[in-house]
């Protein structure tokens, strides 16, 4: 929840906007590559980031050595944002290139709760990028065979309209829903098979589609919850229909019906349900998906959370690795679709 | 089917325009282009999560960190800030 929780909460406040994009540097990297990314140079940055780190999500200034001067997890109040970047950069600007020890102060909250500082390692010349031959970790993201579908999510509104709020991941989500080539080897393969007739398609499929179709964080997940907890899944089943003549788009329909709940015990607890109607179209050759486009309608009952958490708006910053509390029973609308890659998120 | 199920079923029905397509045919089938169109309805056209364009290499942002005289603003995140779910 950290992560949409300071999306929403800290980096999408104009103040905290104006102030990253004129006074900093701003890059997002994976929890999971600090974690376990050991590779050349960004994994010696990496080590040296897990050292002084409050917990495997946050908010760092780094010197042009990639060294942390400054941790952050909270907030106690929307302006400690804006206070903790200009104290973050008045370190900077003290030691911009780490040619003197640098102590990494460390903040669970910011200014209230300060935890030991740690010496960060040494400072070492690092190269403006990667030698030839190697990735970026940044790059490796999903599998090179991989298809990677965009998939767009919007709660509806009585008249069928999207809400306009987008900032809320319970109002609107955009995700990418990488499509493994052997999975793309089997579709096109059932297809090839199917003797001009209806066909079923694999549940691998429709389980991928049903995993990424929901409103919400990652927590909310109905399908692979990263929390745990259990699943129903009520129906889920799509089908192909031979394309018309003329045509090499073979007609999809589907139903997911799947609910999710946390497991006893865990908090912040969730219960997820969706039902949707699905109807699309998928063209295949040499053995990859071509073209994967996907719309559906339905229902989405959402929660999230409950007591103790954030009061008020302005409160989520001190909390924010338990998001807010959502409740909600709407209309909702998903699409799906390939692009070509390299073609960005957009 | 559960009172909650027949809700939803009718609420994507009616959402989807399928009981209306049904009724008039295989004709009203919306083609890929048209849900494509529709897909793109859902986009907004200016998302805040885009208004700090966040660079995904640690390198090259230390590098443009140099060249500027800016610290970095390192968030350690769980996927990409800009186009993915958190």
């Amino acid at each position: 929840m950290f992560a949409g929780a300071a999306r929403e909460a800290v980096f999408s406040r104009p103040e905290v906007i104006r102030q990253v994009n004129a006074e900093f540097i701003p890059v997002a990297v994976r929890a999971a590559h600090v974690e376990g990314y050991r590779q050349g140079e960004e994994g010696r940055l990496f080590a040296g980031l897990r050292e002084s780190r409050p917990a495997p999500q946050g908010i760092a200034v780094l010197n042009q050595a990639g060294q942390a001067l400054d941790w952050v997890l909270m907030f106690e109040r929307p302006a400690a944002i804006g206070a903790f970047l200009t104290h973050a950069r008045k370190l900077y600007q003290d030691n911009p290139a780490g040619t003197r020890p640098v102590s990494t102060e460390r903040f669970r909250r910011y200014p209230s709760m300060r935890m030991d500082a740690i010496l960060a390692p040494d400072a070492r010349p690092v190269p403006a990028k990667h030698p030839a031959g190697e990735t970026c970790p940044a790059d490796q993201l999903y599998p090179t065979d991989a298809l990677v579908a965009q998939v767009v999510g919007r709660a509806l509104q009585a008249d069928g309209t999207p809400v306009a709020d987008t900032l809320r991941q319970e109002h609107y989500i955009q995700d990418q829903m990488p499509i493994p080539a052997a999975l793309q080897g089997r579709l096109a393969a059932l297809l090839a098979d199917a003797g001009g007739k209806r066909v079923k398609l694999p549940d691998e499929f429709a389980r991928l589609i049903a995993t990424h179709a929901h409103l919400g964080t990652l927590d909310v997940q109905i399908l692979s919850n990263p929390t745990g907890g259990t699943q129903t899944i009520k129906e889920l089943a799509f089908f192909a229909e031979p394309p018309p003549a003329g045509s090499q788009l073979w007609r999809l329909s589907g139903v997911s019906d799947v609910a999710g709940k946390s497991r006893p015990g865990h908090q912040p607890d969730y219960e997820n349900q969706v039902r949707l109607a699905w109807r699309g179209y998928l063209a295949v050759g040499n053995r990859r998906i071509r073209r994967l486009v996907l719309l559906a309608d339905g229902r989405e009952r959402l929660r999230w959370g409950g007591a103790g958490g954030p009061a008020s708006r302005d409160d989520e910053v001190r909390f924010l690795p338990a998001g807010h509390f959502i409740d909600l029973t709407t209309n909702v609308r998903f699409g799906i679709e390939t692009r070509s890659a390299g073609s960005g998120a957009q | 089917m559960s009172a909650w199920g027949k809700s939803l079923l009718t609420a994507a029905l009616i959402g989807s325009g399928a009981l209306t397509a049904a009724s008039a045919g295989p004709q009203a089938r919306p083609t890929a282009a048209q849900l494509e169109a529709q897909i793109r309805q859902l986009r907004p056209r200016k998302s805040v999560w885009r208004a700090i364009p966040w660079r995904t290499c640690l390198l090259d942002g230390l590098a443009e960190a140099k060249a500027k005289n800016k610290p970095v603003l390192l968030w350690v995140f769980i996927h990409n800030p800009s186009y993915e779910r958190c």
